[in-house]
């Protein structure tokens, strides 16, 4: 189980959109190339670019609603 | 107040279920440095902080849930009418402790929601003539 994130303060919109931003600059770096890319390298930029969208949405969503 | 309701995105439900399902992927004993591997891992991660931060928040169990935060304002755009107000459960009081929080009606098509405290349940009061 991935609950290591309910240790310590939680995070704010800020927190989660710099998660995004982090999130997408790995997707970046690990985007493979259109020809040689292998299915387990596309698979895992995959699932950084939806980690990151969804992590992107959350923190607007956080923002919105207010924080405090 | 008047509540924003967000964008909709993942609920934190949802995103505790993607982390659980990305980290049921993380076969400890296969643990290597694949970029697979650590992306899944970081992805399960994010997502994890992404549930807990959505959870902590009440303004987003209304926005996540359709009910409304005690003691805020909502509109409805149902439009505005008279006739005899109905009551009918909405749903599990999703705020503990919410015992002096209620929801004030305004605008058109008035919608009333009661305190959470007395039943447990967070009601609605509608006007019947909206059906």
């Amino acid at each position: 189980m991935a609950e290591t994130a309910s240790e310590g303060p939680l995070p704010g919109p800020a927190d989660l959109d710099a998660l995004a931003a982090s999130v997408l600059t790995l997707a970046t770096a690990i985007k493979p190339d259109p020809v040689r890319g292998t299915r387990d390298e596309w698979q895992a930029y995959q699932y950084a670019r939806h980690a990151a969208d969804d992590l992107a949405s959350a923190a607007v969503m956080l923002a919105r609603a207010g924080s405090g | 107040m008047t509540s924003p309701i967000p964008e909709r995105g993942l609920t934190a439900e949802e995103h505790a279920a993607l982390a659980s399902s990305l980290a049921a992927r993380l076969d400890p004993d296969r643990r290597d440095s694949s970029t697979l591997w650590l992306t899944v891992a970081a992805a399960a991660q994010a997502h994890a902080a992404a549930a807990a931060a959505l959870r902590a928040n009440p303004a987003l169990a209304f926005a996540l849930s359709g009910l409304p935060p005690c003691g805020a304002t909502v509109r409805d755009a149902r439009g505005a009418g008279s006739g005899s107000w109905c009551s009918r459960r909405v749903g599990p009081c999703p705020y503990p402790g919410a015992a002096h929080g209620y929801v004030t009606v305004v605008t058109t098509g008035e919608r009333r929601y009661t305190p959470c405290a007395a039943t447990g349940d967070l009601l609605a009061h509608e006007d019947d003539d909206h059906g």
